[in-house]
């Protein structure tokens, strides 16, 4: 994260160059995909608007994809694969998918830079048009509840049990609503410098979520993540923290929320500070 | 576009990479397998070459290309060439994969590149199909032998080893931005060298 910290003055009076400063300082290390998840993420957010700067990147990755070719013959395959492959295909119902999200680890770009030289808000854009309006007001009244309920968790915060029991109460209601579900995202053991809790909402039917936080280190980064049931993970956003270490945001997963198994946190000296589990519909939160 | 959607592989063969992946997106399973037979050695060597195991790069071959099938309309003619945008998935499936595992591949430095673009087309490559692949072979492997060592071995270590710029300076013991510049360099001279040579890809 050095890029970051030698940004110049002038730079940080104008967000958008330093981000394209960033991107090209590390266009050759994410092309070889040498970069941290951090600094990946940071990347992948700024691709998605800036034309320049993907270019520069292609160009990057027109170069390293060459590199391929410099791996060492190996013995021909076996029929057996390309028939297990074949097979697979076949009974794949529902064939290819009709919208896709990005297959590499770039996003697509969604819109170019607005002309009066701000950032655009890659989030806000992206939330923007994955969700219809209509859908927006069932999610603000949720994110209210949401909000409503981590504040007063907030002041019980050392009162476990408590929590647990509020917490479970919400999911029951979510769950029988059939609309919202809650989970619990608290602080892993391995994280020593904080006590942050967190707490996840997902809706389930419109796989867009939402995640509340406090105790969270304000000196560190943080980014959000998810991982699909096949263990991949895929990067959401930078999850903005304010200077009490509390946060709260709303995402939206790319694709089908029920194809994840797990959201996280993630800090910029690339631990996972906090993690959970989506459950499937019907499981209890575990304790 | 009725005939090219029939089961028939042998009526695709003839087609581009670009149409048959259109078909791929319409749901032809046929035509998949063609891009399979096509470059299905090229992507196995690649993965044998990042993973180190060639039962793993075969479990990492068959999700690759069944991504290739699940999100074949992500592909764009525009942004570059099949083969490009396949490797590009392999590469990143294959890293992630080492990752996970927590270890590293044998280095391979002292491999021959030429041996690999044989694999690049698995199915009987056309006169000009073996003297561009030859060509090609050639130039990269020169435009590695003209960077730097420092250069060539913080490119290695990246791309095929899948370490970040970070694990590279520690354990290189060398700073994090020498690192980064290394790469950034090595790249571009990279980029000038092909360019000058007008090599395209496949």
């Amino acid at each position: 994260m050095n890029g970051r910290a030698d940004e110049s003055a002038a730079d940080h009076d104008d967000p958008s160059r330093a981000q394209c400063a960033f991107t090209e300082e590390h266009a050759a290390g994410y092309a070889l995909g040498a970069l941290d998840r951090f600094d990946r993420g940071l990347v992948d957010q700024h691709l998605r608007w800036c034309e320049r700067c993907r270019e520069l990147v292609d160009a990057a990755e027109s170069v390293t994809a060459r590199l391929a070719f410099l791996s060492p013959p190996v013995a021909p395959l076996s029929a057996n694969v390309r028939s297990a492959l074949m097979e697979r295909i076949a009974a794949d119902a529902t064939g290819p998918i009709v919208a896709v999200p990005p297959v590499s680890s770039r996003p697509a770009i969604v819109s170019a830079p607005a002309e009066t030289g701000q950032t655009p808000r890659a989030t806000t854009r992206r939330w923007s048009r994955v969700l219809p309006a209509a859908l927006i007001a069932p999610l603000a009244i949720a994110l209210i509840g949401v909000l409503a309920w981590a504040n007063s968790l907030q002041n019980t915060i050392d009162e476990h049990e408590s929590e647990l029991a509020t917490l479970q109460q919400a999911n029951a209601r979510g769950n029988s609503a059939g609309e919202f579900r809650l989970f619990s995202m608290d602080a892993e053991p391995s994280c020593s410098d904080c006590n942050g809790s967190s707490r996840l909402g997902v809706d389930m039917d419109e796989s867009i979520g939402v995640v509340v936080a406090w105790n969270l280190d304000p000196r560190k980064e943080h980014s959000l993540w998810c991982v699909d049931r096949e263990g991949e993970e895929k990067w959401l956003s930078i999850l903005k923290v304010d200077q009490d270490g509390g946060a709260m945001q709303t995402f939206a997963f790319p694709g089908n929320a029920s194809a994840y198994a797990e959201v996280y946190i993630a800090t910029d000296d690339d631990s996972k500070a906090y993690m959970t589990s989506i459950a499937t519909p019907g499981v209890p939160l575990a304790d | 576009m009725t005939d090219r959607q029939g089961s028939d592989g042998q009526g695709l063969l003839n087609l581009s990479d670009a149409e048959l992946m259109e078909m791929t997106a319409d749901g032809n399973q046929a035509a998949i397998g063609v891009l399979y037979d096509r470059y299905s050695g090229a992507v196995f060597s690649f993965a044998v070459r990042i993973l180190g195991d060639r039962a793993i790069a075969e479990e990492l071959l068959q999700e690759v290309f069944f991504r290739c099938w699940k999100q074949a309309r992500a592909y764009s003619p525009q942004r570059g060439s099949y083969i490009t945008w396949l490797l590009s998935i392999t590469h990143n499936m294959a890293i992630d994969e080492l990752r996970r595992r927590g270890r590293r591949p044998q280095r391979a430095d002292a491999a021959d590149p030429a041996l690999l673009l044989e694999n690049v087309r698995d199915q009987d490559p056309s006169v000009e199909d073996r003297a561009l692949m030859s060509a090609l072979r050639e130039q990269i492997s020169e435009a590695m032998e003209t960077l730097p060592a420092a250069q060539r071995n913080a490119i290695t270590m990246a791309y095929f080893e899948g370490l970040t710029q970070r694990e590279i300076a520690e354990e290189l013991q060398e700073p994090l931005g020498t690192v980064k510049t290394r790469m950034r360099l090595g790249i571009r001279k990279l980029r000038d060298y092909l360019e000058k040579q007008e090599v395209e890809l496949v």
